[in-house]
């Protein structure tokens, strides 16, 4: 019994400054594992900013605090996916200790100073510890991953655009099935089809050249392979076909019409000479044809000047006749108004004499002066 | 009383609306070129079969063209010059019989040239369509303008270059990124044979028919039509029965095109279908005779049977006058070639 009381009563008393520190430590370190299971925001106080009260704000300083705001956004964002800044809420309370310390050093007294730099040497120790208990593979290669997370993020990319279909020659097919459907109108034939449909397209475009040159090409080969009586098509011309919706049609400078009169005369005279005269008649003909306007004939030419100046004339004539109205009806207007006015002082006047004659008039009155 | 005359006069008012609304566009809205209309007339007295003609080449150039036109004896070609102007009417396809030759002279209205040509051989619609079997002619068909292609006018010759000109200029253009390839129906062939000088004129409707899809499969899609199923024994061999695929599978590979987007309910985009033609409409085998500057007036500046001079005309005045004096000159060397 007394050996039973001797153990029991020796532990309780017998604590030995070594036993209580490891005592303290092992509960601070699973203290410390608790707080690194609550997330950082929920835990630190929230000191940092007071919290912005945006409603009562003038719009500059409106704007100044947006701008901080989305300011603070994007560090936040560079900050989170940073990888050399501490994370684990151990290392924020540790940073907010040491920013409190340094903010308030001068106020404090030397006891909390050392209170304080005990803890804080406390907390290091503590959380060297945590740091090597938990993840030991973050610590020691956080400046090496940020180059590697680059690479990682290069090859991923390469991979990606890797899968993506952007060769140029999907872009080619499209092209050819546009050609396909031009093709489709036409009875085709077989053997030179992609030759032809370059040339098609050219020779739509109504270009006389490359015709020519089409021709060449054509003679040429449908004189290798001439057979008797299968002649294979060589040229081939389609109806009017506007591609890309383009529009770039020249703009012929446009003469004066006494200037297109003498173009005119002159192109008659040109016209009598056989040669010259043969290809100026051809070259207004299809123009002609093409729908353009040529202004060819000088008796019509005669004809449009006359009547424009008929209805220049004709409108100054109209101008001339509407300047007189106006004045007139406004020349009427004033004297009708001043007259009006004139007559108006006069009844004014008369009306007065009126009344005081009234009162002369009465029968029996003595004392009128005039006769 | 007053309730009734104000109904009628309601509904006339309506009416008048109405017409208005079916006006035709002067300007095409998706190429924003003016659409050129034509005017298909006679001139002279003509025969029956050639009055025939000109009612087809009217259908032919619809819609931008005036289908019942009323031509009068006592019209002149100025009159239709006055009427064009304001309805914006850009060419007229004039048909004439003079000394019992036909002849077809395209003219562009306001001052252009006029191409005369000799109609050597000609064929009614009506009678193409009594010759084929199967003759599809729909009033859908005529509802959009036909597509043109010209064959073998390259081969030098301003006449042959005017003439492209003036057939492209007929009709309307197309816009390659914004037409509906369901509204390209119809196709217009002219072809150059260089020995001759002869112009073959052919028209023909466009159909489109999905390739390797059987004729059975292919008809219940297109009609709805539930088909006839009593001698067989499973439907598979409704399905497998046709054995040789469509009909003239041995098409060439050519005439098939890949639609790049859906015609209808069959034709799909990115399938293959192959394009048939089946002529409808005049079938006409032409001679560029004579060029002229101006509308059936002006110098002469081609002519077929006397290339060496050019020789200017005085302007028509009285109609049969002139035209009997022209053709005089050229029917003389027709008659003279023609014994060659």
């Amino acid at each position: 019994m007394g050996k039973k009381r001797a153990v029991g009563a020796d532990e309780p008393t017998t604590t030995s400054p070594l036993d209580l520190k490891t005592l303290i430590r092992e509960y601070s370190l699973f203290f410390d594992q608790l707080v690194e299971l609550i997330p950082a925001r929920f835990f630190l106080p929230n000191s940092s900013d007071d919290k912005p009260w945006f409603p009562g704000l003038s719009k500059s300083q409106k704007k100044k605090v947006k701008a901080q705001t989305r300011e603070n956004i994007l560090k936040s964002r560079r900050d989170r996916l940073d990888p050399t800044r501490p994370t684990s809420t151990l290392d924020l309370l540790k940073k907010s200790l040491d920013e409190e310390r340094d903010s308030s050093s001068d106020e404090e007294d030397d006891e909390d100073e050392a209170i304080e730099e005990e803890e804080e040497e406390e907390e290091e120790d503590e959380k060297e510890v945590a740091k090597a208990q938990s993840v030991a593979l973050s610590t020691d290669e956080r400046p090496v991953t940020y180059e590697e997370l680059r690479e990682r993020l290069r090859r991923r990319i390469v991979e990606l655009s890797a899968g993506r279909n952007t060769r140029p020659e999907s872009r080619l097919k499209q092209e050819r099935k546009k050609e396909m459907k031009n093709k489709k109108k036409v009875k085709v034939q077989t053997k030179r089809n992609q030759e032809n449909n370059k040339e098609k397209e050219d020779a739509s475009a109504g270009n006389t050249g490359k015709r020519k040159r089409d021709d060449g090409n054509d003679e040429n080969f449908s004189k290798n392979k001439k057979k008797n009586n299968v002649r294979e098509p060589t040229d081939i011309t389609f109806g009017q076909v506007r591609i890309d919706g383009k529009e770039n049609k020249k703009r012929k400078k446009k003469l004066s019409k006494e200037k297109e009169l003498e173009r005119a005369k002159r192109l008659e005279e040109v016209k009598k000479d056989p040669e010259k005269g043969k290809k100026v008649s051809w070259k207004a003909a299809v123009s002609k044809a093409a729908g353009e306007k040529v202004h060819d004939d000088p008796k019509l030419l005669k004809q449009s000047i006359k009547r424009e100046k008929k209805r220049q004339e004709k409108n100054k004539q109209k101008w001339r006749e509407r300047k007189e109205t106006v004045a007139k009806a406004k020349a009427e207007k004033q004297s009708k108004r001043s007259e009006n006015i004139k007559e108006r002082i006069h009844q004014k006047k008369m009306r007065k004499i009126e009344k005081r004659e009234k009162k002369l008039m009465r029968p029996g009155f003595e004392g009128r002066k005039e006769a | 009383m007053a309730r009734w005359r104000d109904r009628r006069r309601q509904r006339a008012v309506v009416k008048t609306q109405v017409a208005k609304n079916k006006k035709q566009p002067g300007v095409d809205q998706v190429t924003g070129g003016k659409i050129p209309k034509s005017f298909v007339f006679a001139r002279g007295k003509l025969p029956g079969p050639l009055k025939q003609l000109e009612l087809d080449l009217r259908k032919l150039m619809l819609p931008y063209t005036a289908l019942k036109l009323k031509e009068k004896k006592r019209n002149n070609l100025k009159d239709f010059l006055n009427v064009a102007g304001p309805m914006g009417v850009t060419h007229f396809l004039m048909i004439s019989n003079p000394k019992s030759i036909p002849y077809l002279r395209v003219a562009r209205t306001p001052q252009g040239p006029t191409l005369t040509f000799q109609i050597k051989e000609y064929a009614l619609a009506a009678d193409i369509a009594k010759s084929q079997p199967k003759y599809r002619c729909t009033p859908e068909l005529f509802k959009n303008s036909p597509l043109i292609v010209l064959s073998g006018f390259g081969g030098g010759g301003q006449h042959l270059k005017l003439t492209t000109i003036m057939f492209q200029n007929i009709f309307p253009a197309i816009d390659i990124n914004s037409v509906k390839l369901s509204s390209c129906q119809r196709i217009v062939l002219l072809n150059y044979n260089a020995e001759e000088r002869l112009i073959d004129f052919r028209h023909y409707s466009i159909r489109l028919q999905p390739v390797g899809v059987s004729k059975r499969i292919r008809r219940i899609v297109q009609t709805h039509q539930v088909p006839d199923l009593r001698n067989l024994q499973d439907v598979s061999e409704f399905l497998t029965k046709a054995g040789y695929g469509s009909e003239s599978e041995g098409d060439d590979e050519a005439a098939t095109v890949s639609l790049p987007t859906d015609v209808d309910r069959v034709n799909k985009a990115s399938n293959k279908s192959a394009v048939r033609l089946q002529e409808i409409g005049p079938r006409l085998t032409l001679r560029l005779v004579k060029v002229e500057e101006g509308l059936c007036s002006g110098n002469v500046i081609f002519d077929e049977f006397d290339t060496s001079s050019v020789f200017s005309v005085e302007k028509e005045t009285d109609r049969e006058a002139a035209e009997d004096s022209e053709k005089e000159t050229s029917e003389d060397e027709p008659a003279d070639s023609a014994e060659d």
